[in-house]
């Protein structure tokens, strides 16, 4: 079985056809080209296809794409692009947060959602929002730090 | 990972999911957040003809007051039950164990109903609701009936929940007065591993904080599915809680348990932690209650 979706995708409307056991990954990176969500572990495990589906972090690798029917997802692609990065994206770079990059987008997407509660963050609060997302190259510090970064310029 | 092909049935009401699920019986499984089923789905362990989503079902979304105590419909997430400010309030417990399940992301997805429904023998939430008292909801075509969690679990993976039922909601009774109470899991590394041993421990004081006059036991990880132990209940039942107690009260748990040897760990290492877990839920728990600190505030 086939059902056609619309989404609206970093402000966008889109549609596509499909298969009703297609995951959100799926049909971001196959049919839309928005390859910023990455495959990890496949499982939630890894957190490197972290997007917001209706303003909310989830695993796109676990989300039907049915389920995003009606509704509107975020990706990374969503948040800056070249020489108009996002707070987040320019903290990352400024702190150095990623060596191979793989797990980015994940990061950005987790640690936005916690900038989104708009709640008081300290570091503590970062390595929870972060505890589902694996980044195999630079230890974890770096990613951290530009988040708390991230986090005092939106309170500045 | 792609999903094996299935046909997505989505109803619109628990009337419509409940027809659905009698119509397809065995062939159909319902899923809420997806967690738990796709990563089995992925694998091939279980391959469905028809799925039956259920988010459709706003009515189950909830968390309310019950009857004294409170409720959780089957679709509340995860994140509803960690931030719920009622929980907070009318049993801090319920509201803790959640927070300690996977990572915010998972949270948001995972529900209240999947996580039970799935029985994961390593479930977070699945001791501290045993410990207290919790029921589940099963929705069939014959109607609705009541189980309590002492009763739901059966074994790996299987609960009561037959081929046409649904887990509608689970209620938590209120906590008696002076009642403390705390989990204690050990996971091996991240947090994305499972937790290898957790216990769930309440104690009901009397007045003064002395002398504990009831207690809920309840352990999970170590076993093909969580249980309480009213083996340990009763040698802290009644007692001051003395080191002597508490002890007495390990060793009757360990005696109990019948931890399964697998690749992670050993029958004798799991009991070991199960009972040093269990050591230091009392100690939270009694240390709780001396600073006044109860289940409901």
């Amino acid at each position: 079985m086939a059902k056609r979706i619309q989404v609206r995708v970093n402000g966008r409307p889109l549609d596509a056809e499909v298969p009703d056991h297609w995951l959100l990954l799926d049909v971001l990176r196959e049919v839309w080209g928005l390859t910023g969500a990455k495959e990890g572990c496949g499982e939630g495990a890894c957190g490197a296809c972290t997007v917001h589906l209706n303003g909310r972090p989830v695993r796109s690798c676990l989300t039907l794409a049915a389920w995003a029917d009606g509704g509107e997802v975020t990706t990374v692609e969503g948040l800056g692009e070249p020489g108009r990065l996002h707070p987040l994206q320019e903290a990352f770079v400024r702190s150095g947060g990623f060596q191979c990059g793989y797990c980015t987008p994940g990061m950005i997407m987790a640690a936005k959602a916690l900038l989104d509660d708009g709640i008081p963050a300290d570091e503590a609060a970062v390595r929870e929002a972060l505890s589902g997302n694996i980044c195999r190259c630079t230890g974890y510090n770096k990613i951290i730090d530009a988040v708390l970064e991230a986090i005092r310029e939106a309170r500045a | 990972m792609r999903l094996p092909g299935f046909e997505l049935r989505e109803p619109e009401t628990l009337e419509e999911a409940i027809d659905l699920l009698g119509r397809y019986g065995g062939e159909a499984k319902a899923v809420s957040g997806g967690t738990a089923l796709f990563i089995l789905m992925k694998h091939r362990y279980l391959r469905p003809r028809v799925l039956i989503g259920l988010r459709r079902l706003e009515e189950l979304r909830y968390i309310r007051p019950s009857e004294g105590g409170v409720e959780m419909g089957a679709l509340a997430t995860h994140r509803q039950a960690e931030q719920s400010p009622l929980l907070r309030k009318a049993n801090r417990l319920v509201a803790e164990v959640y927070r300690e399940v996977a990572s915010p992301p998972i949270r948001e997805m995972a529900t209240v109903g999947g996580n039970l429904a799935f029985a994961e023998p390593a479930s977070d939430p699945a001791p501290a609701l045993l410990a207290l008292d919790a029921e589940a909801a099963l929705r069939g075509p014959e109607g609705e009936r009541r189980v309590p969690l002492t009763d739901f679990f059966i074994d790996f993976y299987e609960t009561r929940i037959g081929p046409t039922d649904l887990l509608t909601r689970v209620r938590v009774p209120r906590p008696a007065p002076r009642t403390a109470g705390a989990y204690r899991n050990f996971r091996p590394a991240s947090v994305e591993d499972k937790t290898l041993a957790g216990v769930a421990v309440t104690l009901t004081f009397e007045e003064g904080i002395q002398r504990c006059v009831k207690a809920g036991v309840a352990v999970g990880g170590v076993l093909p599915s969580p249980r309480r132990f009213p083996e340990a209940e009763e040698v802290l039942a009644g007692s001051d809680l003395s080191d002597g107690a508490v002890e007495a009260a390990a060793e009757r748990l360990g005696a109990a348990l019948q931890p399964v040897s697998d690749a992670v760990a050993s029958a004798a290492y799991k009991r070991g932690l199960a009972k040093t877990l269990f050591r230091r839920a009392v100690q939270a728990s009694v240390a709780s209650a001396r600073q006044g600190r109860f289940l409901e505030v």
